[in-house]
């Protein structure tokens, strides 16, 4: 009877036991866990695709509400008081970056963003490896494209935030060493990336181009551009303030590794504008890599309201967005390579006219025209008074832009409101098609696909790091190349041509204005990593024009208003103040400290 | 050795009588239930004549004369003199007494004897919870338990929800004590209050680490009652109730609505809308179809609304087996008046039925094996109106009502909410409102939703002594089987709208068009089930053995749990349980607890926890030292416990370890290293018993609960972990990492005197504090022009923050002068509210918020409890209240955003001002108003006092209830919630409740009548 029981007991005790472990092992079914992502080839691919999903597509979209990075600097101006006008009023603080959207959920946009792609990024390396069901082909490519993305998002951070922690896994909940991440110097990271790069393009793992339908699929020519971009920005005063002579000529060198890439060229000036504009699916032998989505609503957003056309009734645009400056539009030379004007004074706003420009007409003075005889690439760029805007779609006469006080785009004093017409007195016209609009709403317009790399870029940053080497004659020969692309003289030939290092300097940073304006954000990186943001953004002008009965124009240079965005506080954006405060490793920018 | 003893006492028995062979007196003794009572010993005072009571309770014994006084006594009663005189039959109830210090007392998984045990323990008898007509016996325990907080927030019929809380909060997760009934764990509210037995609170980790995982909120055991060898006693109750609400909203009348319309309408410039004659029609009542008079809160809530309950149960059994089996029946009637729909002939009325039933059965098999079985349940029935058709959302109980209130509160008086001639509900579109919130449609013309909920509970137990093996083990397995299931029948329909008008072509004559989009539907049928079940099996070994001063028990359990919910993966714990005592001479006591359990919702690796407390006891009154130093002192422990508990109620959160995946993004990053919440609990005690009657307890706790579930924000810098935005936690786990620390102190006083058998006094007093501080939450640092930075680290759990106001603007000057407060809302006018710059900025913004008041969860609770017999009656009472808490007034019974007030009458205007009327409301504005946010002027006092309830009885005497064969036949009339005392400006709304849409609570008068056979 004893034994009986004992036994029983000891039975019911393993029984227990066994239904104890059992019991709390189990979790709900139709959920997925990692390996139902790995035994699937879709999720599996997924895990690469979902890296690039953080790369943003339209650069009318980075900021609220299509402010554009260009609004933020010296090139164009937004009226309407969005993030544009909170970033020139001095907003930008530990707890509000401005550039967000303010509609979204997150509003905030850039730094989680941007750590999203590195943590997407980092998810394929570490999954991918654990794959069942894809060939060795797929994951080594997968894998090296994850490689090259997570550099494209610190560039991106570099950009913005300056030199971030290399992260090579994506955290787990438990970690815990938040503060012992601390800021690498520039050159570290800009090193690492370059190393990382070179790794991938060694392994021969990518093609040097993606054929066309993968093109939006990352390949070698983008990583040594992604390469290239790091090191001339590593380089720059702002990062190089000793002014180490081997950052620049690492900077020329990863220049000179894309322009030896054998697959590009650059296009004419007669197919200038579909660099901007033109179907994904058709490839442009200048461009390494673009936006793989239409984003060709930035018609409506930005550029000019062809809902005044006197001869059929068409849609009016949302708001003329960003409308380039003068500054902007004295950055253009005259054909025969002069620079229109000289200020007088501080205030810009009284120029004297050089006499190479008077020479081909150049005149602000009351029926004169400052608008003939420029750079060819100024009519891509600025739509200006009196200029044929071209045919709207479904249209037969051209649109003449008025621009002039009463005209049908005419002068707009009011800074503070949503706006179809321009405070500046310019539209900008680079990646916009007049056929975007037309009668009843009707479109005939190409898609429009933002340019991440296109080779021109890499001529400039190859002059830029000669020039800084002391190498005039390279500098100068590389600068020539985009020069007479656009039908400009040689330098050598520019009236008042000096062959100093600050002259050509001068002139390389003045073409890579003109050349990339309204384009990206290459003057918003520009004016910071020069540090000539406190000379260039204190303020800026537009060019008011009026009409007199007799029918002659003219032209009063106007400041538009006082923009407290010039500080060092803008110079590198500060690491969001709730990060900060869980990362006392990661120090603040030296102005925000 | 046992039959020698009784041969001795059989011969004493009769020596006695042959010496004194003198007059026999028999009787019975009974406790305060009138369950007979086996063991009391019956003696004749100054004496050696004795007896003791047999099972049934009765006794016979022999009294050498008239003089005799006989002196009844047992263990944990106040022993009884009665003076025999020529009574042949003596018949005695002895009452439960101050020193019931040899009672048991019901602890986790076992019992203990009272002065053994060393863990902070509250109980009460169930007798108690009977002097109040609370529909719910969760009701009735505010203020009885020292420690345990009860709010009741809503009354809806069969639906009532309350609040408990042991010693406060600790945590921002779940904070629910754990329920059990019979070890079981389950919901005690619906229990008739006539099948229970004690209620018990576990307060500190020595009570409630045998639960482990689940402990750290606290315990709150209820067990039922059971049978007591003897004939059968059976005892019938019925009772009949009335309720009112305790307090309603104050609209004003029609002309008054008008009136403070216009002077709205005044001061800001506009036009009044009701002219002189609509302002006479209103003030007249005459004109009622263009210009209706009335009173909706009154027209819609009944004054006073019956609530029926009838209990029978019946105790009994012999030697081998006892019972206990009941019924009870109630019946609760609702507020609102409703009509049958003849069209379809439903009732639409919120009215609830209940039927409980429960046999307790206990065998004896042999003299080592005994069983027990429990089976008990409820059918409820409750029928209320859609309200709100075609919308799932609203089968709710307070989604509907709050709705109701709602539009009863936000439908001015002068607007139509009835039917038109024709029988159509007609209505006048509500201000901001949802036109087809008409009350009149909503409660009559909406539908009914008939909820139906089955509850069976069983539970079998078996105990085996294994005294073979050795003397003093026993083995014993418990097993349980709940089903519980809730069948919704929702038969709804829309309504048509009509609205009165002016008849265009008869200036006198009204039209009715019809409004809104809704229009007249047939019933539609729809079904809404649900299921829950629970499997409970505990086995264990028990130990309990005396060596010479030495005691000693163990016992070793093990647990398994599931519940299932639905269609939801069962909720699953299993676990072990261990306790070990020793006490030597009664005077020095240890004791050592703890769980080892699991739940499937922690991360692999995580799921299992160990939780031990360990307590020591002094009983110092056996120190022959202080019992010379102190002879009035009859009792004097001194206890302290130290242990851990868990807390595993993460509000819902199940498997939040587990990292999800959609598609190829994670949509749910686990916390691998998830956990339960850790308590670490410490509490001393004193339980003292003096001059006899008197008793005082005291226990101070500390309690630190670390471990609390948190969301990561403060932590993980959400925007490089890689998931998100910076301000959103998105995807991120929560962590265990909050921290929150809990004191406080629970106090009982007790007088308990019978001057004779007839006349007996009980007063027994609690007070509670406790005081919990936020030591860490993740909370990240305001930025530094905030005058508080932190706005939940270092202060309570709910603190409440708004502004400091300083009175009202008086005039433009003061407007001028005062800080900006444009920030925080339109530019003040006359009449706002100054709110006071903390931060000195200059202006008035957010950043200017202060701490306010305290939090709603009361930091204080009292209960106090009198009880008075005499002769045939008896007379109780008991006042319960709060302190330490604070309400903001806000919402619909307050502001004048939909309706205007009594209080409304007060608010500020120029003329009032000038005429130096007091004013106590700021500026009336129906609009968006800066004087509506929180500040120190809307945080009012939540401290209330009330009678709890009260009751007289008679009970009859004997000769009169034996005519009809009863033994006992008692009436009585009792009362619920029957005065209020609290510092709401505005009485319009009971202080117990948290949201001014609640179904109302209730005071109750009741009359009945218990008869016993």
């Amino acid at each position: 009877m004893r034994q009986i029981i004992l036994t029983l007991l000891a039975g019911l005790g393993l029984v227990f036991q066994y239904a104890c472990e059992k019991v709390l092992e189990k979790t709900p079914d139709g959920q997925t866990t990692i390996d139902k992502v790995l035994n699937n080839y879709n999720r599996t691919k997924g895990l690469i695709d979902v890296a690039y999903n953080e790369i943003y597509q339209a650069r009318d979209q980075i900021s609220f509400v299509h402010n554009t990075m260009e609004c933020l600097t010296d090139n164009a101006f937004w009226a309407a008081t969005y993030n544009a006008y909170e970033w020139h009023n001095g907003a930008l603080s530990l707890s509000n970056p401005v550039i967000n959207w303010p509609w979204a959920s997150p509003s905030e946009q850039l730094w989680p963003d941007f750590w999203r792609g590195i943590r997407l990024a980092n998810n394929a390396i570490k999954y991918l490896p654990q794959s069942t069901v894809i060939t060795e082909q797929e994951r080594r490519t997968w894998i090296a494209e994850a490689r090259v993305l997570r550099c494209w998002y610190y560039m991106n951070l570099l950009e913005f935030y300056g030199p971030m922690p290399w992260i090579e896994e994506p955290f787990e909940p438990t970690y815990m060493g938040w503060n012992e991440l601390v800021r690498p110097t520039y050159d570290e990271l800009a090193s690492k990336i370059e190393q990382e790069l070179l790794d991938v393009i060694n392994s021969r793992v990518l093609p040097d181009r993606q054929p066309t339908q993968e093109a939006r699929r990352v390949d070698n020519g983008i990583a040594y551009s992604i390469r290239a971009r790091v090191l001339l920005y590593n380089a720059s005063p702002l990062n190089n303030p000793e002014n180490d002579q081997n950052k620049w000529r690492r900077a020329a060198d990863a220049a000179q590794d894309v322009l030896n890439m054998p697959n590009y060229s650059l296009v004419s000036m007669s197919d200038y504008k579909r660099l901007f504009i033109g179907a994904f699916s058709t490839p442009v032998t200048e461009i390494i890599w673009r936006s793989w989505t239409d984003n060709s609503h930035i018609n409506n957003a930005n550029g000019v309201d062809v809902g005044s056309y006197p001869y059929a009734s068409i849609n009016h645009m949302w708001n003329c967005g960003e409308s380039p400056t003068q500054e902007l539009v004295d950055a253009f030379e005259m054909t025969n390579g002069a620079l229109p004007v000289t200020y007088d004074d501080a205030t810009r706003t009284r120029v004297t006219v050089t006499p190479e420009a008077a020479e081909l007409g150049y005149s602000e003075a009351a029926g004169g025209d400052p608008y003939a005889n420029r750079d060819a690439r100024f009519y891509i760029n600025i739509v200006h008074n009196m200029m044929n805007y071209g045919v709207p779609y479904n249209c037969t006469e051209p649109y003449i832009i008025e621009t002039f006080v009463g005209g049908r785009n005419g002068f707009n004093d009011v800074i503070s409101q949503e706006t179809q017409r321009s405070c500046t007195g310019y539209y900008s016209g680079k990646d916009k098609q007049i056929k975007y609009w037309g009668p009843g709403g009707s479109q005939g317009h190409e898609p429009t696909h933002w340019v991440f790399f296109r080779l021109a870029e890499f001529y400039l940053q190859k002059a830029e790091a000669l020039c800084e080497l002391g190498d005039l004659e390279g500098a100068m020969t590389a600068l020539n190349v985009i020069r007479q692309r656009a039908l400009q003289p040689r330098l050598q030939d520019v009236p008042g041509f000096v062959n100093t290092q600050e002259f050509i300097r001068e002139r390389i940073r003045n073409e890579r204005r003109v050349e990339f304006c309204l384009e990206g954000q290459y003057r918003f990186d520009d004016q910071r990593r020069w540090k000539i943001l406190n000379e260039t953004n204190r303020f800026v002008t537009g060019m008011r024009i009026t009409k007199g009965a007799d029918g002659k124009f003219s032209y009063e240079r106007k400041k538009i208003r006082d923009y407290q965005s010039y500080t060092d506080k803008y110079l590198v954006m500060p690491v969001p103040l709730e990060d900060a405060k869980k990362m006392t490793g990661l120090t603040q920018p030296a102005a925000w400290q | 050795m046992c039959r020698c003893l009784l041969l001795t006492l059989l011969l004493g028995t009769l020596v006695n009588f042959s010496l004194y062979a003198q007059n026999a007196v028999t009787g019975s003794v009974k406790d305060e239930s009138s369950n007979p009572l086996a063991g009391v010993s019956v003696q004749v005072e100054g004496t050696t004549i004795g007896t003791k009571t047999d099972e049934n309770g009765q006794y016979t014994i022999s009294v050498p004369d008239g003089d005799a006084v006989l002196v009844f006594s047992f263990v944990g009663y106040s022993p009884e003199k009665v003076t025999v005189g020529t009574q042949r039959r003596v018949d005695v109830t002895l009452l439960g007494s101050a020193t019931e210090l040899e009672e048991a007392v019901i602890v986790g998984y076992g019992t203990q004897k009272k002065v053994s045990v060393v863990a902070a323990i509250s109980t009460m008898k169930a007798t108690a919870l009977r002097q109040t007509p609370a529909s719910n016996i969760g009701i009735a325990l505010a203020g009885r338990l020292p420690g345990l907080s009860v709010l009741q927030r809503s009354g809806v019929p069969g639906g009532e929800q309350l609040d408990f809380y042991i010693r406060g909060r600790s945590t921002i997760n779940g904070q629910q004590p754990l329920m059990l009934v019979d070890g079981v764990e389950r919901d005690f509210t619906a229990l008739d209050p006539r099948e229970v037995e004690t209620i018990s609170i576990l307060k500190d980790a020595s009570a409630t680490a045998v639960y482990g995982v689940r402990g750290a909120n606290g315990v709150i055991m209820v067990t039922t009652r059971r049978g007591h060898s003897g004939k059968p006693v059976i005892d019938i109750t019925t009772e009949q109730s009335f309720q009112a609400p305790t307090r309603l909203p104050a609209i004003v009348n029609a002309y008054d609505y008008a009136r403070l319309y216009n002077q709205v309408e005044l001061q800001n410039g506009r036009a009044p809308v009701y002219d002189d004659v609509a302002l006479e029609h209103y003030r007249l009542g005459d004109r009622p179809e263009l210009y209706p008079v009335r009173d909706f809160v009154h027209e819609f809530m009944k004054d006073a609304f019956p609530m029926r309950r009838v209990n029978v149960n019946v105790g009994g059994g012999n030697d081998r087996m006892r019972y206990f089996t009941t019924v009870g029946y109630l019946f609760q009637d609702g507020i609102f008046k409703t009509e049958k729909f003849d069209e379809y002939d439903y009732d639409p009325s919120s009215k609830a039925n209940r039927v409980n039933f429960r046999s307790n059965f206990d065998i004896d098999i042999n003299s080592s094996l005994s069983m027990f079985l429990n089976v008990s349940g409820y059918m409820q029935k409750k029928n209320d109106p859609v309200v709100v058709p075609n919308n799932g959302a609203y089968l709710d109980d307070v989604n509907a009502y709050s709705v109701v209130i709602g539009s009863l509160l936000q439908t001015p008086s002068n607007y139509h909410n009835d039917i038109t001639p024709d029988g159509e509900v007609l209505s006048t579109p509500l201000k901001g409102g949802n036109i087809n919130n008409v009350p009149y449609g909503m409660l009559n013309r909406s539908g009914f939703r008939n909820t139906l909920t089955n509850q069976v509970t069983a539970t079998l137990g078996a105990e085996q002594k294994l005294e073979f093996i050795t003397p003093g083990l026993s083995a014993k397995v418990v097993a349980s089987y709940d089903a519980t299931s809730i069948n919704q029948q929702i038969r709804q329909r829309t309504f048509q709208l009509y609205e009165a008008k002016r008849d265009p072509n008869d200036p006198d004559g009204v039209v009715y068009e019809p409004t809104g989009t809704m229009t007249n539907s047939s019933l539609s049928d729809s079904q809404a089930q649900s299921q829950w079940n629970l499997m409970n099996i505990d086995a264990s070994v028990n130990y309990s053995r005396t060596f010479g001063m030495h005691d000693v028990t163990g016992m070793l359990l093990f647990n398994r749990y599931q519940r299932v919910i639905n269609i939801d993966l069962p909720y699953n714990y299993v676990g072990y349980v261990g306790r070990a005592t020793y006490g030597y001479d009664n005077r020095y006591l240890a004791e050592v607890n703890f769980g080892y359990n699991g739940s499937e919702q922690f991360a692999p690796g995580h799921k299992m926890g160990f939780f031990p407390s360990f307590s020591v006891g002094w009983v110092a009154s056996e120190e022959d030292f202080i019992k010379d130093a102190m002879p009035w002192l009859s009792f004097a422990k001194i206890r302290a416990s130290y242990g851990q508990v868990g807390n595993d109620n993460m509000n819902g959160a199940r498997f939040a370890f587990l990292t999800l995946w959609n598609g190829s993004y994670e949509s749910q990053i686990g916390n691998t290293e998830l956990e339960w919440e850790k308590a670490s609990k410490a509490n001393i005690g004193l339980e003292t018993r003096f001059f006899n009657d008197f008793s005082f307890d005291a226990d101070v706790f500390y309690e630190r609960r670390n471990n609390i579930l948190i969301p990561a924000d403060g932590l993980v810098p959400t925007g490089v972990f890689g998931t998100g935005g910076v301000f959103v936690s998105g995807i991120i786990p929560k962590v265990n990492a909050g921290e929150i620390e809990n004191k406080g102190f629970e106090l009982v006083g007790g007088y308990q005197k019978s001057f004779n058998p007839d006349t007996r006094l009980d007063i027994k007093v609690n007070g509670a504090f406790n005081r919990n501080k936020v030591l860490y939450l993740s909370e990240v640092l305001l930025p530094e022009d905030y005058t508080y930075r932190l706005r939940s680290t270092g202060y309570r759990l709910g603190q409440q923050w708004g502004y400091k106001t300083a009175g009202f603007f008086n005039s433009e000057d003061e407007i001028q002068n005062w800080y900006d407060q444009s920030g925080i809302g339109a530019t003040p006018k006359l009449g706002d509210l100054k709110y006071v710059d903390t931060n000195g900025d200059g202006v008035v913004t957010e950043q200017d918020q202060v701490p306010i008041g305290n939090p709603e969860m009361p930091e204080w609770t009292f209960g106090a409890a009198f009880s008075f017999q005499i002769k045939g009656f008896d007379f109780s009472m008991m006042w319960q209240g709060v302190a330490g808490r604070s309400y903001l007034l806000t919402g619909q019974r307050i502001w004048e955003t939909y309706n205007f007030n009594e209080w409304h009458k007060e608010a500020w205007s120029q003329e009032r001002f000038d005429a130096g009327l007091p004013i106590t409301y700021p500026r009336l504005e129906p609009g968006s108003n800066a004087s509506k946010l929180p500040s120190d002027f809307w945080y009012t006092d939540g401290s209330y006092i009330r009678l709890k309830n009260a009751e007289i009885g008679y009970t009859l005497p004997q000769q009169l209830s034996k005519r009809i064969g009863a033994t006992s036949i008692r009436l009585y009339a009792n009362g619920l919630n029957l005065f209020t005392f609290d510092r709401y400006p505005v009485k319009y709304q009971d202080p117990e409740q948290n949201n001014e849409l609640l179904y109302p609570v209730f005071k109750a008068y009741n009359f009945g009548l218990n008869v016993s056979f």
